[in-house]
């Protein structure tokens, strides 16, 4: 695959939030890129700034006090980053889209939910009233939805055929890339089970990139091709789903991450937590910001920032026991 | 071992405007003492209110509750004040089970204080630090409010208001679902050294398998009000027999690769818990649903020792 056919291709992206006179980074330099038809997922526990990463690349961070600080998204070769509000509106909901992580509240309440699908349609393709109409059908059947549902409101859905709405919504004009945050968190394993096999065939139909946010190791381990840990901002470890799964050189939070499940497979008697708590992201740690918290913590670590390093092909590890 | 905590027919049915629900409905459990029940099942099973019939938070529409051989359903007011203080719940979320206007050592003080525990303050604070560090809260944390810690620190909070009268009997109703993994992780471990260290009972209420597999010795699953399997955790893991356990077994996604998604999901969803049909409640979802599935109510019935399942293929 040519580099020039990324369809996305972050580079040291940095973030950060200003509010009441403080400064909390949120996102500090990380860098990825993903193919059309591919699935990275990115992991990591509450503040790790999963969620700002995805916003950053929708340009929907919050006006006043969320701002990139530095860096480049390069989305079809053309960084999103310098493009104005207008060329912005061009590409998301057609070229980009993304899926919320709660069904229940991403939904407009007194919207049927054939009108909701219809609004992004309406925007970004050049269709007749007849066609709009005809593409609602087709989008919803494509999501499982009988198209005869179209108008009833949100109310009259459950969980999971809502989630499957904010899908339909998301793929109606067909984007290049699809943000999905958390789609299943809210959703009971059985219907998770659903939302996921759907997603897969969509993949496979549509060649659509996905970007899929999630805290879930069992998800990623049956969905994505690539797997990016995070942590306070950063990227400790990327690598293909082989790479974090099956290979013996692991980041320590990673190590930390699988060793918090319980597994299914092997008995155990007692879990082996990472001790501790994320730190602030007001206040980070110097050095390496899982320090405090590492069981293989060295004094470099207290006080240097460790490069990536790159332990096979493709699989980087942000950690100075790599050196 | 004896057995705590029984539970008879119990059933609690709401009435809505659309018909009744039947929450619970015919739950026949027994909790040895000093063990631990898992309760899985997918939203709006009626898992929840089986928690909250079991400490008398609601009154149930029919049957009985055993607590040492005692009908909880049978004891006036004052009676079930001295009773609740064996019997304490843990909440879901942390953030909403807390009042924001208490400090942390009111909050674990409170029950103490209602039940007049101890005759003076100092004791009740002595009592308070003992607590906060038997569930791993450092002194510094005792006169700030819930809004200044996250999520594990306050559901440690939940844990010592629950431990702070002694109980032998907690029902914890999905304690760790709105935490983090590695913080979850610290809460589990937290309390099996709790219920090591004090013989403590639990009923563990959750949605989350690998977690329930990991704590409990028994396990039941719920699908609609009713109890439909019932074993010990390991043959459970081994050896699920009916069709809704199996499918959700086979739902949970494993952190190992297996080359892409092959699996075989059940279709559709939970059917509505407002009047049922006769029958097992599962069948219109069940791949091996016959005839007489449909008939009458299906028996509750030991195919193994201590293996229970409400499936006519057994």
């Amino acid at each position: 695959m040519n580099p020039e056919d990324k369809i996305i291709d972050v580079k040291n992206l940095w973030v950060k939030y200003f509010t009441d006179g403080q400064e909390i980074s949120a996102v500090n330099g990380i860098s990825f890129s993903l193919f059309a038809g591919k699935t990275l997922g990115i992991v990591g526990e509450t503040g790790a700034g999963k969620t700002t990463t995805a916003l950053s690349i929708m340009q929907l961070l919050p006006k006043v006090s969320g701002k990139i600080t530095d860096g480049e998204i390069l989305f079809n070769n053309k960084d999103i980053v310098k493009a104005s509000e207008a060329d912005m509106r061009v590409i998301r909901g057609a070229m980009i889209s993304m899926i919320f992580q709660d069904p229940m509240t991403s939904l407009n309440p007194v919207l049927t939910v054939g009108d909701q699908i219809s609004e992004a349609i309406k925007l970004h393709m050049k269709l007749d009233k007849a066609g709009v109409e005809a593409r609602v059908d087709e989008i919803l059947e494509l999501v499982g939805i009988p198209a005869l549902r179209k108008n009833e409101y949100p109310h009259q859905f459950s969980g999971g055929m809502k989630q499957r709405v904010v899908i339909a919504i998301a793929l109606a004009c067909d984007p290049m890339l699809l943000l999905a945050d958390e789609p299943t968190t809210a959703l009971d394993v059985t219907i998770q089970s659903q939302i996921l096999d759907m997603m897969d065939d969509l993949k496979k139909k549509l060649n659509t990139a996905i970007i899929l946010i999630t805290h879930d190791l069992g998800v990623v381990a049956e969905f994505c091709d690539y797997v990016a840990i995070m942590y306070a901002g950063e990227i400790v470890e990327m690598g293909t789903a082989e790479d974090i799964y099956e290979s013996e050189s692991h980041h320590p939070y990673t190590i930390g991450l699988f060793n918090s499940i319980p597994n299914l497979e092997v008995d155990t008697d007692r879990l082996n937590p990472i001790d501790g708590l994320m730190p602030d992201p007001a206040e980070l740690p110097a050095g390496c910001k899982f320090h405090p918290r590492c069981p293989d913590c060295m004094e470099i670590c207290k006080s240097e920032i460790p490069d990536e390093y790159e332990v096979s092909t493709g699989h980087k590890i942000k950690c100075h026991l790599f050196r | 071992m004896e057995t705590l905590v029984r539970m008879s027919n119990l059933k609690k049915y709401f009435q809505t405007s659309s018909g009744m629900v039947h929450a619970v409905d015919g739950i026949n459990m027994e909790i040895k003492k000093g063990s631990t029940l898992g309760v899985v099942g997918e939203s709006g099973c009626g898992k929840s209110t089986l928690g909250r019939l079991l400490v008398r938070l609601l009154e149930p529409t029919g049957g009985e509750a055993y607590f040492n051989d005692q009908n909880i359903f049978a004891l006036n007011k004052a009676e079930t004040k001295k009773f609740r203080q064996k019997m304490q719940m843990i909440f879901q979320d942390p953030y909403a089970s807390l009042n924001p206007r208490m400090t942390i050592s009111q909050t674990i003080a409170q029950p103490m204080k209602i039940n007049k525990i101890y005759d003076n303050n100092k004791d009740i604070l002595l009592r308070v630090e003992e607590l906060m560090e038997t569930v791993g809260l450092a002194p510094r944390y005792e006169n700030s409010y819930p809004h200044e810690l996250d999520g594990g620190r306050r559901q440690r909070i939940g844990i010592a208001r629950a431990l702070s009268l002694n109980p032998e009997f907690i029902v914890c109703d999905e304690p760790v679902s709105a935490l983090d993994v590695s913080i979850q992780a610290q809460i589990l471990n937290l309390m099996m050294d709790l219920q090591d260290k004090m013989g403590l009972t639990y009923m563990f209420i959750t949605h989350n398998l690998s977690v329930v597999k990991h704590i409990s010795d028994e396990i039941a699953v719920m699908y609609l009000g009713q109890c439909v399997e019932k074993c010990e955790s390991k043959e459970l893991f081994k050896n699920p027999l009916h069709p809704y356990t199996q499918a959700l077994l086979n739902a949970i996604p494993t952190p190992v690769l297996k080359g892409g998604r092959d699996r075989k999901i059940i279709k559709g969803e939970i059917t509505s818990p407002i009047d049922p049909k006769p029958g097992c409640r599962f069948a219109p979802r069940c791949p091996y649903v016959q005839e007489g599935c449909t008939k009458g109510e299906v028996e509750f019935k030991e195919v193994s020792k201590g293996h229970f399942v409400q499936c006519i293929l057994y």
